[in-house]
């Protein structure tokens, strides 16, 4: 069966509001910026193709709707997913303490195996910094996991931090294949019998 | 307290419960502004999913009697402050009665530490080797097994865990019950000396065997048997099972004309049967583990425990609710594989499709026949009212047994398919009957679905799509009271001390105020939660299983069991979940369950001294752990004739098997509150959302809905039916087998 992929990564985007988690998705699916998101309102995840090792691999990445806000993610938003992106925002420092509670959180619901990655967003506003980079990778070397700083707005690192946890995973899971054939416990996910004819589009509306 | 919440909200929801959380997702859908609440810091109220820690917190919490209801504070001045003249406030209650006599019984030790146990046999490496040697023709059996000791080399658990049967070894924690601590004693001596006279023989190599077979479920689906290749199994029909392929791919085809296809399958099935049959004389080793309160709570996250177990019809009103709004995307899905039913003092497999007709020992050729013949017509028996005149107003078995069916087959239809007792009229019973049938194969061997990871999720994928749609989230939060105006309409809430405005208020019946409710509830439900050693019917391969134990002696109403395993990602591997409800009878639930626990179980262990290693040989589940208690019914009283204007009261899960009321309530509640909207209609896919003066490369997103649309073309070549569909997210919980499922190979 002519699939246009060879892998499908589920990828979820984690941190408090206001961090730029929509912004990171929007510049990595869209390569689009629009500074006057207000909130995560009709997204629930964006995909976009990648390539690896002569491998395409297709990354679905999940955002918060806003449940983040209250501390309210459902356990079944953790579910199956194999990258987490933890993100602060360098101009906010409660953003960057709340990252480990999020750790916890992580470790709490999510497959323990997950990779994880932690981002500090908003690098491109040097003027208002309140977390510096070295304090960042301090605490990306104390969970042992990678860490860049990012800017959504001005497009730094945003590609290079997907390739990397995208390559982090493939690593894993082809190690994991050689192992063992892939096994099934036979699980469906209910599709509709015909696809919905794709007539209109959604609009919606940037504030 | 300093949150940032608005004031005024169109739709305020108390509680996170499936009804509540359709509504909070079909508000939000349509524009509504939507806040919905939960007093407990967790997701899905009386509709939970909690991990072994978290069940046993609720057991803690609940066990306590809820102290009376305050009322004297209920008027205090910051509420005065924030009400008009006009205005009324209505407290709510703190302290909800809604979960009754919680009774939890711990049937293992403490821990390993100071035991008292016989040597404990090790499955060596060897044993592993041997076993593994024996599923012919199966080439993936020797990468499994290093797939095993690779995933759990990380774990506290030895590799051998997995295939290891539980002991229930301990003490029952204080309100254990003394009747059944003599009992227990009485059938573990005449046990224990029948072990004694037994060596390595049948019944401890059939536990064995049973081993072997799980150890190798996995691979299952891509058995060499069916000539299918790695990426074909991988994008096939994907069931549970290969027999399952096979007659899932007949019965969607034409559910009439498969017949031959079914009997080679039956042979196939039976081939293997032999084939496990052979496994378990292969002499080999008891191997077992003596499971402890301290293992549970090491391996507390692989248990995902409901407080409301159901199922769904693969046809039924959910299924369609979730694949028409496109929340199916949220959750997965596994097909129950067998219905049992028990008869002649034994559990047998209901024959309930035509593949499983022609299968069973359990019925003679004549009687397959006259099986077949009648299944045929049930499921479309309005077009010949001619075969049932005379019967319409008469039970549905004095139907049944004027068909010259035997005593087995009454029983297997009306106990079992129907699921109807003695006294339903003809008619309910073949509607009862028409609809299991029509359920039947579009997933799999049974009509029913249950989700992975358990029924808390489904819930809270209502809620996820309202929040998507803009609904805000706030759990642990509690709402004192509601605020009512002049004609007694609501118009508002107080919430930690903040007055919240709405136009309607959706809560559900254990957040409402006594005097918004009917004077009387009259019917409770019995729940019980075992955690068991082994499965109650031991098969080759890990089995979902539907039971219902019909009112019996003992047994005082009619009780629905639903056994799940590790597959359904309920439980970690070793174990096995059973849930049991019933109507409650008796005061408590205990009392009701409890028989139904006897008759499938091992008689619950509650002396520590006695209960010790050395029952492997016992063919009945041990339980090591459970909870019993009772929960108000409110689906079968009106909630919504005493509630103020603008307020909307929702039910209780009651004991339904499935979802069909519930989508029913919230679909007519919808409607109450906005009678020209459309409920839940269709969720955008995030290819179709367009960003309003997005310019960004349309190529990219061009190629990737043409995909989904080859994908959609080649995957549903115009079939009525709904397909079973290769699963696309990936699905891992720290579970070897699970991380494979993100695999999808072009």
């Amino acid at each position: 069966m002519a699939k246009t992929y060879d892998y499908l990564f589920k990828l979820l985007l984690i941190g408090d509001s206001g961090v730029g988690k929509t912004c990171i998705l929007f510049r990595f699916s869209e390569d689009a910026f629009n500074a006057t998101f207000i909130s995560t309102i009709g997204i629930d995840f964006k995909i976009r193709t990648i390539e690896l090792d002569g491998k395409k691999i297709k990354l679905q990445i999940w955002d918060t709707a806003g449940q983040e806000r209250f501390r309210t993610i459902t356990t079944a938003y953790y579910r199956g997913a194999m990258g987490i992106m933890l993100v602060y925002d360098v101009t906010n420092e409660k953003s960057f303490e709340n990252i480990k509670n999020w750790i916890r959180n992580i470790e709490e619901h999510a497959s323990a195996d997950v990779e994880k990655m932690v981002l500090g967003n908003k690098c491109d506003v040097n003027e208002r910094r309140q977390v510096s980079k070295e304090r960042g990778e301090q605490l990306a070397i104390e969970y042992g996991i990678k860490f860049m700083e990012t800017s959504a707005k001005a497009s730094i690192n945003v590609e290079e931090a997907f390739f990397a946890l995208a390559r982090d995973i493939k690593r894993k899971m082809e190690k994991k294949m050689e192992a063992t054939n892939p096994p099934k416990t036979g699980s469906h996910q209910l599709k509709a019998n015909e696809p919905t004819k794709k007539t209109s589009r959604w609009f919606c509306t940037v504030l | 307290m300093d949150d940032d919440l608005p004031s005024n909200f169109d739709v305020i929801i108390l509680g996170t419960g499936m009804p509540e959380s359709i509504l909070a997702a079909a508000a939000a859908r349509i524009g509504k502004t939507v806040l919905h609440l939960d007093r407990n810091h967790y997701y899905g109220g009386s509709w939970a999913n909690f991990n072994f820690d978290q069940l046993t917190e609720w057991t803690e919490k609940h066990k306590v009697i809820p102290p009376h209801e305050t009322t004297t504070s209920l008027i205090d001045e910051r509420w005065a402050e924030c009400l008009t003249e006009e205005e009324t406030a209505v407290p709510l209650p703190q302290y909800p009665k809604n979960i009754q006599n919680v009774s939890c019984i711990t049937c293992i030790r403490e821990s390993a530490s100071a035991k008292s146990v016989p040597e404990e046999k090790v499955f060596s490496q060897d044993d592993l080797e041997k076993t593994n040697v024996i599923p012919s023709g199966n080439e993936n059996s020797e990468n499994t097994e290093i797939s095993h000791l690779a995933a759990s080399s990380g774990d506290s658990f030895s590799p051998t865990d997995n295939e290891q049967v539980a002991e229930a070894v301990g003490e029952t924690e204080l309100s254990g019950i003394t009747h059944n601590l003599q009992e227990s004693e009485s059938s573990r001596v005449t046990f224990l000396g029948a072990s004694t006279s037994r060596t390595n023989d049948v019944s401890n190599q059939e536990g064995n065997g049973d081993h072997v077979t799980r150890e190798h479920q996995e691979e299952d689906t891509i058995s060499p048997d069916l000539g299918q290749s790695l990426e074909e199994a991988l994008f096939g029909s994907n069931t549970s099972s290969d027999n399952t392929l096979i007659q899932n791919v007949g019965e969607r085809e034409d559910s009439v004309n498969d017949v031959l296809e079914d009997r080679n399958h039956n042979i196939r099935s039976e081939e293997s049967a032999e084939m496990c049959h052979d496994l378990n004389l292969e002499p080999s080793k008891p191997d077992k583990k003596e499971w402890t309160l301290e293992d549970l709570h090491t391996q507390r996250r692989k248990f995902n425990l409901d407080l409301a177990p159901k199922l769904l019809l693969s046809k039924g009103p959910l299924v369609g609710l979730l694949i028409s709004s496109n929340i199916a995307r949220y959750a997965e899905f596994k097909c129950a594989t067998r219905v049992l039913t028990y008869i002649n003092n034994h559990l047998e497999q209901v024959p309930c499709s035509r593949a499983d007709v022609f299968a069973t020992k359990h019925v003679s050729v004549v009687e397959k026949r006259m099986l077949m013949k009648l299944l045929t017509f049930c499921l479309q028996f309005q077009k010949h009212p001619e075969e049932y005149r005379g019967f319409e107003g008469r039970p549905f078995v004095e139907f049944l047994k004027s068909r010259k069916l035997t005593p087995s087959v009454v029983h297997y239809i009306c106990y079992a398919i129907a699921m109807v007792d003695d006294s339903v009229p003809t008619l309910q019973g073949l509607t009862a009957t028409q609809k299991f049938l029509e359920s039947l194969g579009h997933y799999g061997n049974s009509p029913f679905l249950w989700p992975l990871y358990g029924c808390g999720e489904l819930p809270q994928c209502f809620c996820r799509l309202c929040a998507v749609f803009g609904g805000i989230y706030y759990l642990k939060r509690s709402v004192e009271g509601v605020i009512l105006d002049r004609e007694g309409k609501c118009v508002g809430i107080f919430s930690n001390h903040k007055r919240i405005n709405c136009s309607w208020l959706v809560m559900e019946s254990s957040y409402a105020a006594a005097e918004f409710l009917p004077a009387n509830v009259p019917e409770r439900v019995s729940r019980a939660i075992f955690i068991t050693s082994s499965s109650i019917l031991p098969a080759e391969k890990e089995q979902l299983t539907l039971l219902k134990l019909v009112p019996d002696g003992n047994i005082p109403s009619t009780v629905t069991v639903l056994e799940l395993g590790p597959g359904a990602m309920v439980c970690p591997d070793g174990l096995y979940v059973v849930y049991m409800n019933c109507p409650s009878v008796h005061e408590t639930a205990k009392e009701d369950l409890l028989p139904a626990a006897e008759l499938l179980f091992s008689p619950l262990n509650t002396d520590v001294n006695t209960g010790c290693a050395g029952s492997s040989d016992v063919m009945e589940p041990e339980v090591l752990w459970c909870v019993f208690f009772n929960e108000l019914d409110t689906t079968t009283v009106n909630l919504n004739e005493h509630n103020p204007s603008g307020t909307i009261i929702t039910s209780s899960p009651g004991k339904s098997l499935d979802y069909e009321l519930t989508v029913k309530e919230a679909r007519n509640l919808f409607q109450k509150m906005f009678p020209a909207e459309e409920f839940l209609p269709r969720a955008p896919d995030p290819e179709e959302i367009v960003m309003e003066g997005d310019t960004g490369n349309p190529g990219e997103k061009g190629n990737e809905s043409a995909e989904n649309l080859t994908d959609n073309e080649i995957q549903h070549p115009s079939e009525n039916l709904q397909q079973p569909e290769e699963l696309q997210s990936p699905n891992d919980q720290e579970n070897k087998e699970q991380d494979q499922h993100s695999v999808t190979e072009a």
